[in-house]
């Protein structure tokens, strides 16, 4: 069944791979990501020989668009309730979906495998965190960003004079209507203490040409070196789209290496 | 009904007229029927370019194959071996004559 009621939404959910095979759990990124990130490719990848959940997040592709929760305490609470099915699982996220998992692990660590983070950031950094203002600078980032790549591949298609369909955007939705932007702003962040003291492995996976370098830098040094792997990729900030096949070479045998043993999933 | 799986006999040949007509339903309940009465869909209609099916829509695509044919059609590994641009051309045609092929090899 693709939609599933949790916490009183409403959330679109895909499943691949094989019933019973060690579970991984994905989480997309903010305003321009949904389960299409995953779905044909390390979601596909990955599904070969685990069990994939992949979810929309709240006000996200085919999901409920509620007019509040949208703090990182709410987005990980989603996924703790859409997870909490599967068993131990390998979270994987990208952008602020690796912050979604990151914020699991902390507070579930005994239902998180490891987490794999694709260019994840915080909008606004720790740095920059605090009372109204120049935190959310990066979010207009991520939004120039969303914008550009739509742009691109609308001028992919030609027009031919057709009347287009017009849908509100999850950009247009949760900007326009929902309390997404001051909620992340209350509650957006990491403790980094807390993370720094994480036991449960992450990948840390970042783009070279990112344009959140700086930011995904600033996160991924808060994590210990003991429990944590770095690889950088050759790409921007959709490594997904940038470089699937180097993505899933590397996420691969991370996953396999850490996921749930074989035998604990069946029966 | 979406969610029921309809398994098509091994031994049933399909043809790309059956096919094509299921999957202009599918696409009518992904886009909405109304934008769908004002075009035609043929074998040559473009997938991205003529019906605008976002890449949320082709998750829905595959979950609507998926209950109508069963595993035998793997859209989604047929997808996740093609190239961007590929995608971006891909046209109904080609989508029909997959389908036809997964049935009937």
């Amino acid at each position: 069944m693709p939609d599933v009621v949790a916490r009183g939404v409403r959330f679109h959910t895909q499943w691949l791979g094989p019933e019973g095979a060690p579970p991984v759990v994905m989480v997309h990124g903010m305003l321009t990501g949904n389960v299409a990130t995953w779905y044909f490719g390390l979601g596909a990848a990955l599904a070969v020989d685990h069990r994939v959940l992949m979810y929309d997040q709240r006000g996200h592709g085919r999901s409920q668009a509620p007019v509040t929760g949208y703090t990182l305490t709410d987005l990980a609470a989603d996924l703790d309730a859409l997870a909490e099915g599967v068993g131990p699982a390998v979270l994987v996220g990208h952008s602020f979906g690796g912050v979604v998992a990151l914020r699991r692990a902390l507070d579930r660590p005994g239902a998180v495998r490891s987490v794999v983070a694709v260019d994840s950031f915080e909008p606004g950094g720790a740095a920059s965190a605090g009372p109204e203002g120049d935190d959310v600078v990066d979010l207009g980032a991520v939004l120039a960003w969303g914008r550009q790549r739509r742009m691109r591949a609308m001028a992919e298609r030609s027009s031919r004079g057709r009347t287009r369909r017009t849908r509100a955007t999850a950009e247009q939705v949760l900007l326009g209507g929902t309390t997404l932007v001051s909620d992340l702003r209350r509650d957006g962040h990491l403790d980094r203490s807390a993370l720094a003291r994480l036991v449960v492995p992450v990948l840390w996976v970042s783009g070279d040409t990112s344009p959140f370098r700086a930011e995904v830098a600033d996160l991924g040094a808060a994590l210990p070196d003991a429990s944590t792997e770095r690889i950088e990729l050759p790409g921007g900030h959709a490594l997904h789209l940038d470089c699937p096949e180097r993505l899933a070479a590397a996420v691969l045998p991370f996953v396999a290496r850490t996921r749930c043993p074989e035998e604990a999933t069946h029966g | 009904m979406p969610g029921e799986t309809v398994e098509v006999p091994v031994a049933t040949a399909v043809t790309a007229a059956e096919v094509l007509a299921a999957v202009t339903q599918m696409i009518g309940e992904i886009i909405g029927e109304d934008y769908l009465a004002e075009i035609d869909v043929t074998m040559d209609s473009m997938v991205t370019e003529d019906l605008e099916l976002e890449s949320i829509e082709f998750v829905a695509l595959a979950e609507q194959l998926r209950n109508r044919y069963g595993e035998r059609v793997d859209f989604v590994d047929w997808i996740a071996g093609m190239e961007l641009d590929q995608i971006i051309l891909l046209t109904v045609g080609q989508l029909v004559e997959f389908v036809v092929g997964c049935l009937t090899s």
